[in-house]
């Protein structure tokens, strides 16, 4: 009952700041709209790229708007900026609520409204693109689907936790965030999707778990993967959350005293 | 006059949202807004070399009046005149003859000496070399910061800070001098120190200083005239005297006698706020204080006896009740 | 105008003074610039890692318009704007705006020109080298002729981009809570790096407000291709001249909505 309430309130928060995640969503747009664009040019000499034709790449970067809104979280931003810097962790310690999951409640209605936004300006896209989505699913890969999408969303914010918390060690966060930022724009599919990455590249992305939170659940909505397919992505990113729980974890424990030692 | 202020008014558009899960989902399409008024038609005139204090609770008005008199506020109606400018029109010929500091806020580089930060505001007022090493030389002996002009600000104690913005804000010598809250976080010795500073600053150099505070004891220590503002309204303006004399219906007698006194003796002189046998406490009116103390005496073995006016924070609480009929 | 520039060189000293207290972030600073330059031109990779052109632009000359990119924007446009706009939020939120307010300076050049990211050089010098090496890989000649063109249409083209990001800065006056501003601008920044086609391939006439900031690059690296016309040239310098005009005149306007934040 409590985690409703507590929802509820950063969600009328966010209703209160309505400018902001709308800025956001307008940034994937653009982005999306960009690299859109582009690979049309791309596509006016050759109708085919591998499975990929005008209309389903059209369609892939719409969802991605959708995904870039809902799916990639940002709690390092204000973990750095409030929690460390203007000092609120200590507050937070103080209440009777683990700290991943206060992090987790304040994240999660701004990622809703952004992918609400997200979906309706992407749907207003696709009509204007003469987007084809072709969606091939059944009651197994639907459920296998939201499975995907489920785990993409706490491996994206487990991940940015732990970028969070070397700030307890670096003292600042801008040059490891700006590399994660230049990783996951890559390997995410954000630039192309992941099998349209040249050589090396694809492989790096199949490994790293960027394409798992971003590009998987994007392709598995649109029913691309059959469901042994489904079944391999999933086990891949139950993988990739045990490992970074386990670091979260960790660090979470080391940081603690870390920052206790320096009596902040 | 230096300053004439006419009609001066001041709206924000405020936005009022309903409580609640749908009260926030109607504000995401339609908002509601009402004028909140910040200073409602204010009128008063300020000549130069003046020291006033310009007081009132939290919501007042006052530092939205002091930004329309230095021009970071345009005026919803009304007239603004400061040494012949009009603020809101910024023209460097009149930002350079005045100055803001505001308590808590900043304007010196975190990073770097204060120096530096004086260097830039050299350039920026356009001031001589030998006019900038003499006025830093004084302000700094006065402020007594010579040692640690060199020190990065951030390095710098809260009071030592404020030091340097004051030094920072009167590098190009304003003549007029506006204080927004300059006390405000400072511990007792640097509020003294801030003050003596302000007092001979007006002495000095003439300056027209407008303070504002919530410290009394600013207000009492520097300011002969204060005016008085509540809910964006003026409800006194006139010297300090004058507002103790008008609405300090009472004042209290404290009497100290060498040998133990009776009560029934001692409580027909007047009302008794306190008694033991070798002190009394009473308090009277105005007109009365004087017959009281002649009378305690002639009849008592007093050995001691003070005569004070009421706390100024009192009298300043019950113009804000309501209690006295606006001025 | 001799007042400001020695401001400015008072400016330029303090800024090299910060540069060495705050090693941390100055390394900080070249460190992601650098990486960004390089993420440039791994993304232009990708981008054509299956094709030889697109929109008319061979696969040589975009990675030309990455470098010119890198240059004029990724270098010099962020060493001497990204502070200044970062702070120009903030100040407004806090309210800070006064302290400027009240000096006897033109606000324009002290809301823009307050700090300087020095740390944003060795971007540019890596980006003139790579540029440098790719013209000679696809044999265009570098003639002094179009190294000023280069130069001259590389002053308008930031000149153009400052107007432009000033008057969207400008609108937080009335929205004092939209932070995240400034990251919306980077990522509009992003329609210079590709060639200005993309624009009329997006097909929504709302975009034509980005039109502007789609010449600020590829005019100056068709100037080093040889293959810029007069009419780019003119379009520049009245781009550049005419919003930088109206970015002032709409900041003065702007200002009388500003209501500051209580002290």
């Amino acid at each position: 009952m409590r985690y409703t309430k507590i929802f509820s309130l950063y969600f009328q928060s966010v209703f209160a700041h309505r400018g902001r995640p709308l800025v956001f969503v307008l940034m994937y747009v653009i982005n999306a709209l960009i690299y859109l664009t582009f690979i049309r040019g791309v596509f006016q000499q050759t109708h085919t790229i591998q499975t990929w034709t005008l209309s389903s790449v059209t369609s892939y970067y719409f969802l991605l708007i959708v995904a870039g809104g809902t799916l990639m979280m940002h709690p390092e931003v204000p973990i750095f900026r409030d929690d460390f810097e203007k000092g609120e962790l200590a507050g937070r310690l103080l209440k009777p609520f683990s700290y991943y999951w206060q992090r987790f409640n304040i994240e999660l209605p701004v990622r809703v409204f952004q992918g609400i936004s997200g979906a309706i300006i992407a749907y207003i896209l696709a009509i204007i693109f003469h987007a084809d989505f072709q969606f091939h699913l059944s009651l197994a890969t639907v459920c296998l689907a939201l499975i995907i999408i489920f785990l993409a969303y706490f491996i994206c914010f487990t991940f940015k936790m732990i970028l969070a918390l070397t700030a307890l060690w670096t003292t600042e966060i801008h040059g490891a965030q700006e590399l994660t930022d230049i990783l996951v724009t890559i390997f995410a599919g954000y630039i192309v999707p992941v099998n349209l990455l040249p050589g090396v590249l694809e492989k790096l992305a199949n490994i790293l778990p960027f394409s798992y939170i971003i590009y998987y659940p994007i392709i598995a909505i649109e029913g691309k993967l059959a469901v042994p397919s489904l079944f391999s992505v999933i086990t891949i990113q139950v993988m990739w959350l045990v490992v970074l729980g386990v670091l979260f974890r960790f660090l979470w424990k080391k940081g603690l005293m870390q920052y206790a030692d320096f009596g902040h | 006059m230096v300053i004439q202020v006419k009609n001066l008014t001041k709206y924000y558009q405020v936005h009022q949202k309903e409580p609640g899960f749908s009260g926030s989902l109607k504000s995401l399409f339609r908002r509601k807004y009402y004028d909140a008024k910040a200073v409602d038609d204010i009128s008063f005139e300020i000549e130069e070399g003046e020291l006033i204090g310009f007081i009132g609770p939290n919501g007042a008005g006052k530092t939205t009046t002091l930004k329309c008199l230095t021009g970071l506020l345009y005026p919803t109606s009304g007239k603004v005149s400061v040494l012949g400018y009009t603020p809101f029109e910024r023209k460097h010929a009149y930002l350079k003859q005045i100055s803001l500091v505001m308590g808590q806020k900043n304007q010196l580089w975190w990073d770097l000496p204060a120096i530096d930060s004086f260097l830039l505001n050299k350039e920026i007022y356009e001031i001589p070399d030998e006019h900038y090493n003499k006025t830093i030389a004084e302000l700094s002996s006065l402020l007594e910061v010579e040692d640690i002009l060199q020190v990065q600000v951030r390095k710098l104690s809260l009071g030592q800070r404020m030091k340097c913005e004051l030094i920072a804000a009167l590098i190009h010598n304003p003549r007029i001098l506006f204080l927004d809250e300059p006390t405000i976080g400072l511990d007792v010795m640097m509020q003294q120190n801030l003050r003596e500073f302000v007092k001979n600053y007006n002495k000095q150099y003439n300056a027209t200083i407008i303070l504002t505070s919530h410290y009394m004891k600013d207000v009492e220590e520097l300011c002969k005239r204060i005016i008085i503002i509540d809910h964006g309204k003026i409800l006194y303006d006139g010297k300090l005297e004058s507002i103790v004399k008008k609405y300090a219906k009472t004042k209290t007698i404290t009497a100290i006698f060498e040998k133990p006194v009776l009560l029934e003796k001692v409580k027909q002189l007047g009302e008794l706020v306190s008694f033991d046998p070798k002190k009394a406490v009473f308090s009277v009116t105005r007109d009365q204080s004087n017959r009281v103390a002649s009378k305690l005496l002639e009849h008592f073995p007093v050995e001691d006896i003070n005569i004070e006016e009421p706390n100024i924070e009192e009298i300043i609480r019950e113009v804000f009740s309501n209690k006295a009929s606006s001025v | 105008m001799k007042r400001y520039l020695r401001i400015y060189r008072c400016l330029l000293q303090l800024n090299y003074h910060r540069m060495f207290i705050h090693k941390t972030d100055t390394l900080s600073g070249v460190f992601g610039s650098i990486l960004w330059g390089f993420f440039s031109i791994i993304a232009m990779y990708i981008l054509t890692a299956r094709s030889s052109s697109v929109f008319g632009w061979s696969r040589t000359d975009l990675f030309v318009l990455v470098g010119v990119f890198n240059i004029l924007i990724g270098g010099i446009y962020r060493m001497f704007t990204s502070t200044n706009f970062d702070r120009f939020v903030y100040i407004i939120q806090r309210g800070e705006l006064d302290g400027l307010l009240l000096k006897p300076l033109n606000l324009q050049f002290a809301l823009s020109c307050w700090y300087i990211s020095y740390h944003y050089i060795l971007r540019v010098i890596l980006a003139v080298m790579y540029t440098v090496f790719v013209l000679g890989l696809s044999h265009v000649p570098i003639t002094f002729f179009s190294v000023l063109s280069f130069l001259f249409l590389g002053v308008f083209g930031l000149i153009t981009l400052y107007s432009f990001w000033f008057l969207i800065m400008t609108s937080l006056i009335w929205f004092p809570d939209l932070y995240n501003l400034t990251e919306l601008l980077y990522t509009t920044d992003n329609f210079s790096r590709y060639p200005p086609q993309i624009l009329w391939a997006i097909r929504l006439s709302v975009f034509i407000i980005f039109f502007p900031v789609t010449l600020t690059v590829s005019i100056p690296a068709k100037a080093l291709l040889h293959t810029a016309t007069t009419t780019d040239a003119v379009m520049l310098v009245a781009f550049g001249v005419g919003l930088l005009y109206c970015s002032g005149k709409f900041w003065q306007f702007a200002l009388r909505y500003y209501t500051s934040a209580n002290s």
